[in-house]
């Protein structure tokens, strides 16, 4: 049906669909998939950037505790992988030291335990193997302390490390071989401190050692190591040592591998009470104290961290109930408009969740910062205090944002609260 | 009962399309019955309305004139479904809003009413076309023809070209004709409008009623406006006084428009565009 021409035309497409009689021939709301998602975005960051100063010092106090977790996160990553090479390494051993009243296990330097020993050792029944270690520090006056581990020289006889069902990987150059002498492998912390690489020789102890390998980074003591074989390790011991009378060979434990089958603790026992003057330290009790230290470490230090994201969080809480306040009139427009509850809270919770997303950002990107210039410093030392993982980013981001969903919940349901014949009375 | 689908005449109309001259038969859009309305402010109690009987035609366009207190804006917080009576019915095209289900009010209110408020009534942090999509954004509708609605009904009102400002870019004529936009971004049946030229210069406050009457004249939208300015009433077809919650007197200012008939629609006044008889979407079709 053609059109009247004289008839004035409508200026507006918008009048085709609104003719005279509007009454069932306009456009419904009709029920669909949901819109507007990226539209709440925009929303809120346009929101965020109106209220810069309190939105910047909200986004900056999650950014705190954010950068609490990645740091703290960082220190404990670090140390919870250095106790796992640490669990690794005793996962099948038995460290046999002397029994001298002082501390022994994993945590003995120096010569200490007649080597002989390890032959009697050997005998025992449910033992397979066993050889000797003798560790000792590379500097006169070398100490340990929180943020340094001494370099150590760790005699091993190659032949029996070679066996190890763990081994420290190779990351340059060889592993020691059993006919080598005044060769050494060197760890990752002494490569960077020292600027020693394969082919390189080093004075230890009055002892040129040639650099035949380099070992690949364990975030653990291996990286502060020297290995050279045990029998010059000997020799330098007894350089050191000028008030022993004793012309035995003397090392710092001896490692006892259990037979298939035998119970590391039945067989530690057997070896303390065959073999007087010796403390030997089963695989579980290393595992377990080594885990020990770490989970009270952990809990200290991701405690502080979630105390300082739950600042964080309710400093967005307050900002997003302020906010709400604020926007009573907006909210009761949107209301009348057409939003309802769920549409609220997408958006409320929108506006809190990006600000988490920013405070992560920020509180990771300062993390990151601070990890890397003090790992840049204790390196030097020997020593890298954290360990920033790509897992950890992801959690501190994750963590950020989730804070921000269930931060901004409360406000949320407060907005929702507001009834819109309310706020216009009130206005 | 209306059902919310696309396009669905409602049940209260026989599920046809209807002509303006049709309409004269149908029941009013908006009844109201002996409609009371109490609420407190502080410890005071207060009786906004008390009584009120009210038949608004289709395609009428009514003031709501009286003193402040006088319970306009309760009135028009009832007809637009933000507030509930006390006691009395409203009745919206056949629909008793009573028995309408408390989950279907913001759809029906959504699809059927249109707001305009006095002042601050845009979302600072939208642009204009985003405050005038606002209400497709909560309407779950598709959203290419929602942001072609927002820009066709900006484009109605002039303001297309300024689109993309933000409220505060804005003069308040302009945020007005923006908040007319919203209003009628979903074709609503009634159009409420409290004081919406209250904040505004004359001359601004002029072209926003020019542009209310047009729309009414050719939209054929029924428009209820509370307005303290006679000059608003002035343009309406019918202004109602309101005196301690109740109307007290009604002075009609012109019948209400009457159909063209067929020669005059062919030869519209120059001055004033004639309300043509068309059909709606569907009926022009066939």
């Amino acid at each position: 049906m053609g059109r009247d021409a004289t008839r004035p035309q409508p200026r507006s497409s918008l009048f085709f669909r609104c003719p005279p009689i509007r009454y069932g021939s306009r456009t419904r709301a009709t029920r669909g998939f949901p819109v507007g998602t990226i539209g709440s975005v925009k929303e809120a960051l346009r929101n965020i950037w109106r209220r810069k100063t309190r939105s910047a010092l909200t986004i900056f106090g999650v950014g705190i505790g954010i950068f609490a977790f990645v740091t703290m996160g960082a220190l404990s990553q670090s140390l919870g992988k250095s106790v796992q090479v640490g669990i690794d390494y005793f996962s099948n051993r038995i460290l046999v030291t002397q029994d001298s009243g002082g501390f022994g296990g994993p945590f003995a330097v120096g010569p200490q335990l007649p080597a002989s020993i390890t032959e009697r050792i050997e005998v025992i029944d449910g033992v397979e193997r066993a050889y000797p270690t003798l560790l000792l520090l590379a500097e006169k006056g070398a100490d340990f302390s929180v943020t340094s581990s001494p370099d150590t020289i760790q005699g091993v006889p190659p032949a029996e490390t070679a066996k190890d069902r763990f081994k420290l990987e190779i990351s340059e150059g060889r592993a020691l071989r059993p006919d080598d002498t005044g060769k050494t492998v060197i760890g990752s912390n002494v490569v960077q401190k020292q600027g020693l690489g394969v082919g390189d020789t080093v004075e230890l102890r009055g002892k040129r050692f040639e650099v035949v390998g380099t070992l690949r980074r364990t975030s653990a003591r291996p990286d502060s190591f020297y290995v050279v074989p045990l029998a010059d390790a000997v020799e330098l011991s007894r350089n050191i040592t000028q008030f022993t009378t004793s012309t035995e060979e003397l090392v710092t434990n001896i490692n006892v591998f259990p037979e298939e089958g035998v119970d590391s603790t039945v067989l530690t026992e057997r070896i303390e009470s065959t073999i007087s003057g010796v403390d030997g330290t089963p695989p579980e009790q290393l595992q377990e104290s080594l885990e020990e230290v770490s989970a009270v470490f952990n809990l200290i230090v991701l405690g502080s961290a979630l105390l300082a994201i739950l600042v964080g969080g309710l400093s967005v809480i307050n900002t997003m109930v302020m906010s709400v306040a604020e926007r009573r009139k907006e909210i009761g427009i949107k209301r009348v408009v057409g939003a309802r509850a769920r549409h609220i809270i997408r958006e409320t919770v929108t506006e809190t969740a990006l600000m988490g997303l920013f405070g992560g950002a920020i509180g990771s990107a300062g993390g990151l910062l601070l990890t890397n210039i003090i790992n840049a410093q204790t390196r030097k030392e020997g020593l890298e205090l954290f360990l920033v993982t790509p897992e950890l980013l992801a959690a501190a981001f994750g963590f950020a944002f989730s804070l921000g969903i269930l931060a901004g919940l409360y406000p949320a349901w407060r907005a929702t609260r507001v009834k819109p014949v309310n706020v216009l009375r009130e206005s | 009962m209306i059902r919310f689908r696309k396009k669905q005449a409602p049940k209260a109309t026989g599920g046809k399309f209807f002509t303006k001259q049709e309409t004269k038969d149908l029941p009013p859009i908006v009844e109201l019955k002996d409609v009371h309305r109490n609420y407190r402010e502080g410890a005071q109690p207060v009786k906004a309305l008390r009584g009120v009987n009210l038949d608004v035609g289709r395609g009428e366009m009514i003031a709501i004139m009286g003193p402040s207190g006088s319970g306009k804006t309760t009135l028009l917080n009832i007809v637009g479904l933000l507030d509930t009576p006390d006691a009395g019915t409203v009745k919206f095209a056949g629909v008793d809003l009573g028995e309408l289900k408390r989950r279907k009010v913001p759809v029906f209110r959504q699809n059927e009413v249109g707001m305009i408020f006095q002042q601050k009534n845009l979302i600072p942090s939208l642009t204009a076309f985003e405050n005038v999509y606002l209400p497709f954004r909560y309407a779950r509708g598709k959203r290419s023809q929602g942001r072609e609605q927002a820009r066709e009904a900006l484009r109605l009102v002039g303001m297309l070209e300024r689109s993309e400002h933000l409220p505060h870019q804005l003069s308040g004529g302009e945020k007005q004709r923006v908040a007319v936009a919203r209003a009628l971004v979903l074709s609503p049946a009634v159009v409420l409008a409290d004081e919406p030229t209250g904040e505004l210069d004359s001359a601004n406050s002029h072209h926003v009623m020019e542009l209310l009457r047009e729309l009414n004249r050719r939209t054929g939208q029924t428009f209820i406006i509370v307005t303290h300015d006679r000059s608003v009433a002035d343009v309406c077809d019918r202004t109602l006084h309101m005196e301690d919650g109740k109307i007290k007197e009604t002075t009609r200012k012109r019948p209400v428009q009457k159909a063209p008939e067929k020669a005059s629609a062919k030869r519209p006044s120059a001055k004033r565009p004639a309300a043509p008889v068309q059909r709606a979407g569907k009926a022009r079709k066939r």
